[in-house]
């Protein structure tokens, strides 16, 4: 959640330029949307997603149910409304996690001593070498199926870029001329890391992770995709989308739908967090 | 029938409801009177020798020794590379095969077959009385880590080759059904040279047969290739057609995913699939340059079963409520497209001895709070859940965990939430799932079982079948009554039809009483050609597809 | 003899690396819930006796403990004998050859497909008119943001179930590889172009290049000879994103496009508990992994000596 609080405030202040760049204005009215619908789905739909009717299984866009129903009966617009929350707490919740563990291995590395260093750094190496899909199954495997446990997943395969990318920039930091200068002046060691290191090394990884979250969205859905995420009946865009592909000769929509949202969702948060990361080089937008 | 199978055949590797269909067109259902086992589909015309029918399947066995697998894939390979001692006849009776005639002892212990002359594998091999003797040994040892083939046999004690052409066997108890599972897939005949020469791993990946074609590639996860076995001429009589087979080829391919399966069998990259998902059904059906057919098969209909040895379900009454506040219609017409056919016992319609007069409890959802409530579980929590000393009813069904997980278990779980029943679904891996299977750690499993046999009740529902320390087994249910024990052990030692008939009876009857679980839908095969694809026989003991006799219009 | 004795220490960490990721791995296995024995012959539909059981455990020492197993591993490795798969019944080295190619054929030519795209699309557009660069970089957004299997569903509806232009599935010839290369292609060229682009911008405004405009060389030469230099550099740099993405988006492409292929092999090795065949492709993802990180090392020291990383 700190992702979020990060990332609205600066969108909302950055609406004066909404003229000159209509991409990230829809994005951001399209992640707005998103948080509605995870907060509040009510508002947007009054259809229970779990609701079963075996009568009316594969109706059409239209009427009462506006982006019609699917094998079980379920109207669809109901399930993406209530699948929303769970794509978000995805996005950030794994990013958040990675973020924060990735980025304390890699601040450690990037301030201890070389052996610490290596030892850390090489441990990033094992678990980089090791494919992330494989990871994400045998973690999967120890804790089971579902949205928090597939989440973890997500995040434990982050973990090593954040950790390789906060060392990287931390060594960049402490070469700087102002935080040598900091030092030369005898500030005590564990200061200049407060107060120069840390801001600096940190800036650029929050414009990272804002990039970040639309990956783990799209990483949480091709792992339900796959059949390892969030259980059913639960809805979940992932999992509405493989098994809709069952069904595309009977009803198209089923796979159009899901696979929209996804891609409108990475799409958007990529747009604002290229914005964040254009703004934060200083470049023009 | 294991759970995982289950999934598979959710999957779309199973449906039910319709006769074999002379083409698009489509028959009215089964009845058990009108099999469709041993009909060729797509008839007329004059057949035209070679070409190549590319097969698309559902999942590779990863072995194709048909003794050391248990794929459903077997059911087809079988006819393809192997013969088989005996064939079924349309009544589900042992007729001959590589068997030309049989003795059975008065005792039911010793089986004396007369053999067929002139038989050799595609190795060369002679087929004899040692060959057989060596298939069943082959069958028995541990080291072929035989999962069905084995187990089918496994009342066999020795054997004594009177001569080459005469095979005594000897069983340790009477096992009447020994002769219906010689006909199966899966206990096709290898050549004894091929078993001897190779290590069971070897076997796997080059098994030799004697039937129409013969194994020339094999591929792990892409496919396999088989050529036709010249000189060929001992296919089943009761099939008329004798001589080589018309093709050249088979060439089959692994196809995973249902909706490219179908797509790519539209497309005419495939001339024929194995399985058809259901949901395609219809579209197959208007397709006028396809033929479909949807078999019902011998054996276990799709069934949810309890485990009946741990709380809840251990209390009939709950068990009861359970199936009272399932909607059975409403689910086959869900899953099934209109390609399912309610089940109406704990054996499918086909299945020899099937009792159509057992009455399974309908859909009542008032009759199902009535035994709840009976059942003690009158309490309700904050979601509406039933609950007893504080305890929610909770259940616990674990699934294997696939992209494509069946609509079938939202649909219970969302109808037996309305009686305050919550289901657990948990969705795991198939290592996970085997192990829990086996451990008894469940509520509910659900699967079909699939043999050419009544006897399925006995390995679904006998004492002897529950799964325990010493023996592995397919009693999911972990049912234990004395009663069924002595009918389902006196069926296993009479041949008389009319006994057999009126034991059965009484196991089914008795079955639905005990509700170890309920029969949603009957098990069929679905699977389509393409209409240039002529004279394709409904086997006799599986439903799928029999490619000896078909011939390719050019 | 430093660079020499560099890579000596690079490629002793790299061994280092491999074993972490086996033992790291071997234990992960160990520690998920599920019998192997019993998923290697009592799945789907079988009912095995326990001899059989028992004839498995014994045959692949399932039933010695843990550490035992784990040196048994161990000691077999140091002998190149990568073990016999569960399933499959035939060695691992053999198990994942077989299927190795395919999935080689799939990253190459994805590979290729993607840098050729971004090299030619970048080469094209870089400093060109604004609405060029919009329309380009808004449809490099696009691709990025498309997760692999929504764009391979794209594909597939599109080209192959509605077109019919490629054939539904499978592994045979190229064809049937047109789509999944796309599929795993496209996203990574979209990135690597977004990047080029931003790095020959800058590099067209560099003096030297105005220089060489001004001796009246060709803008395409311009562009194509000095482009392609820093093109090269970009790509090493970017080797190991892209060897990632590769890896990463072959399982899910394989398991669309119903390819086989390590991706597939590696999916149900896991769910059914083969470990010695996860095992050995742990193993073949680590060393594609040292090897890459090393080569990229090697060829940093010879562009630039000063290049010292940790």
């Amino acid at each position: 959640m700190t992702a979020l609080s990060l990332t609205v405030p600066r969108v909302s202040a950055r609406l004066r330029g909404w003229r000159v760049r209509p991409g990230l204005v829809l994005g951001v009215a399209f992640l707005v949307l998103l948080v509605i619908a995870a907060i509040a789905p009510a508002l947007l739909t009054s259809h229970d997603p779990l609701e079963i009717s075996t009568d009316g299984a594969f109706l059409p866009p239209g009427g009462d149910h506006l982006l019609g129903t699917d094998q079980s009966g379920r109207d669809i617009l109901a399930r993406m409304v209530h699948g929303a929350r769970s794509s978000l707490v995805m996005g950030l919740g794994a990013t958040a996690i990675g973020v924060t563990v990735g980025a304390a291995v890699g601040l450690l590395a990037g301030l201890a001593n070389r052996f610490v260093e290596g030892a850390l750094m090489r441990l990033v190496d094992v678990t980089l070498s090791v494919p992330d899909l494989l990871m994400a199954l045998v973690v999967i495997a120890l804790l089971g199926t579902g949205t928090v446990n597939a989440l973890f997943a997500v995040a434990f395969a982050s973990i090593p870029y954040y950790a390789r990318m906060l060392r990287a920039q931390t060594h960049v930091v402490r070469r700087a001329t102002y935080v040598e200068a900091a030092t030369a002046l005898g500030l005590p060691r564990w200061t200049v890391i407060r107060r120069h290191v840390l801001p600096n090394a940190f800036k650029p990884l929050i414009v990272l992770a804002t990039i970040g979250i639309g990956n783990a969205i799209g990483a949480g859905a091709s792992l339900s995709f796959l059949g390892l995420g969030t259980k059913p009946p639960a809805p979940e865009w992932g999992n509405m989308l493989s098994l809709g592909i069952q069904y595309i000769s009977n009803d198209w929509t089923m796979v159009a739908i899901p696979g929209l949202a996804i891609t409108l969702t990475v799409l958007s948060v990529t747009v604002v967090g290229r914005d964040l990361k254009r703004r934060s080089e200083g470049r023009a937008v | 029938m294991s759970i995982r199978k289950s999934t598979s055949l959710l999957a779309g590797v199973a449906a039910l409801g319709l006769l074999a269909a002379c083409n698009s067109g489509g028959t009215g259902p089964a009845t058990a009177d009108a099999r469709p086992a041993g009909t060729a589909l797509n008839v007329g015309g004059k057949p035209v020798a070679g070409g190549t029918l590319n097969l698309s399947m559902s999942a590779d066995p990863l072995c194709l020794d048909p003794h050391a697998i248990s794929s459903d894939v077997e059911q087809i390979f079988g006819r393809i590379l192997t013969d088989n001692l005996v064939y079924l006849d349309k009544d589900g009776n042992p007729a001959p095969w590589l068997a030309e005639r049989w003795e059975v002892s008065a005792d039911q212990k010793t089986y004396t077959f007369h053999l067929r002359k002139g038989v050799t594998f595609s190795d060369g091999a002679v087929f004899d009385a040692q060959a057989v003797v060596t298939n069943f040994e082959h069958m028995l040892d541990p080291a072929t880590r035989s999962p069905l083939a084995g187990p089918y046999i496994a009342p066999y004690q020795d054997s004594r080759i009177l001569d080459p052409q005469t095979l005594e066997v000897h069983l340790k108890q009477p096992y009447t059904p020994f002769l219906d599972v010689l006909a199966q897939g899966w206990l096709g005949l290898l050549s004894p040279k091929a078993i001897k020469e190779s290590t069971p791993a070897q076997l796997c990946e080059k098994p030799v047969g004697s039937g129409p074609f013969v194994l020339t590639g094999y591929t792990k996860n892409q496919g396999a290739t088989f050529t036709k076995r010249k000189g060929y001429d001992w296919a089943p009589p009761l099939l008329g057609a004798t001589g080589e087979a018309h093709l050249d080829g088979i060439n089959v391919s692994w196809v995973g995913q249902d909706a490219v399966r179908f797509n790519s069998l539209a497309s005419g990259q495939y001339q024929a699939t194995g399985y058809v998902p259901a949901q395609n059904a219809a579209a197959v059906k208007t397709d006028p340059k396809l033929v479909y057919s949807n078999v019902n098969r011998i054996g276990l209909p799709y069934t949810i079963e309890f485990n009946t040895t741990r709380a809840p379900f251990d209390d009939l009454k709950v068990r009861q409520a359970f199936v009272a506040a399932v909607n059975r219609d409403a689910i086959v017409k869900t899953v099934g497209f209109g390609e399912r056919q309610l089940a109406t016992s704990f054996v499918d319609r086909v299945t020899k001895y099937y009792d159509p007069t057992v009455k399974l409890p309908g859909f009542d959802v008032q009759r199902a709070n009535d035994l709840l409530d009976q059942a003690g579980w009158t309490a309700r929590d904050a979601d509406g859940y039933r609950t007893k000393d504080g305890k929610p009813l909770l259940v616990q069904w674990p699934v294997g965990q696939t992209a494509t997980v069946s609509p079938i278990f939202d649909l219970i779980q969302a109808q037996v939430k309305a009686v305050g029943i919550k289901v657990n679904v948990e969705l795991i891996p198939p290592a996970q799932l085997t192990t829990r299977r086996y451990a008894g750690d469940y509520d509910l499993s659900a699967g079909v079982w699939h043999t050419n046999t009544p006897d399925v009740l006995y390995i679904k529902y006998a004492t002897f079948s529950i799964p325990r320390k010493e023996q592995l087994g397919q009693n999911t249910s972990h049912l234990s009554d004395p009663q069924l024990d002595a009918w389902l052990d006196q069926a296993r030692q009479t041949s008389d039809k009319k006994v057999l008939a009126d034991l059965y009876s009484k196991v089914q009857q008795r079955l639905a009483e005990l509700t170890p679980g309920f029969p949603v839908y009957d098990n069929s095969v679905l699977w389509a050609f393409s209409a240039k694809l002529h004279n394709v026989v409904v086997d006799t003991s599986h439903g799928t597809p029999y490619f000896g006799h078909a011939w390719l219009e050019k | 003899m430093r660079h020499l004795k560099r890579i000596a220490i690079r490629l002793a960490a790299g061994i280092g690396v491999l074993w972490g990721a086996a033992t790291l791995s071997f234990l992960a296995l160990h520690a998920t819930a599920g019998d192997a024995a019993l998923a290697t012959v009592a799945g789907d539909g079988a009912n095995p006796t326990q001899a059989v059981l028992d004839r498995v455990r014994a045959d692949y020492g399932l039933d010695l403990p843990l550490h035992r197993q784990y040196l048994n591993y161990l000691g077999k490795l140091l002998t190149g004998d990568l073990g016999e798969s569960y399933q499959q019944r035939i060695a691992v080295t053999k198990a994942i050859g077989g299927q190795l190619g395919e999935t080689v054929q799939l990253a190459v030519s994805a590979a290729v497909v993607a840098v050729v795209l971004a090299v030619g699309v970048a080469v094209l557009t870089a400093g060109r008119r604004r609405w060029i660069r919009s329309a380009t970089s808004g449809a490099e957004l696009v691709l990025t943001s498309f997760p692999t299997f929504v764009l391979g569903l794209v594909l597939l509806i599109v080209f192959s179930f509605q077109a019919g232009w490629f054939p539904v599935s499978g592994n045979g010839g190229v064809e049937a590889l047109v789509l999944p290369t796309l599929t795993l292609a496209l996203p990574i060229a979209a990135t690597l172009s977004q990047v080029l682009r931003t790095e020959l911008e800058e590099v067209l405004e560099q003096p030297f290049i105005l220089t060489a405009r001004s001796r009246g060389m060709r803008e395409a030469a311009v562009r194509l000879g000095h482009a392609l230099r820093h093109a090269l550099i970009q790509i090493v740099t970017m080797s190991g994103f892209v060897i990632g993405g590769l890896l990463g988006g072959a399982v899910i492409t394989e398991t669309l496009f119903v390819r086989r292929g390590v991706g597939q092999l590696m999916l149900t090795a896991t769910t059914t508990k083969d470990v010695p065949l996860v095992l050995g492709v742990v193993l073949l993802a680590a060393t594609v992994y040292v090897v890459v990180n090393l080569l990229v090392d090697i060829v940093y020291g010879l562009v630039d000596p000063r290049v010292v990383t940790a």
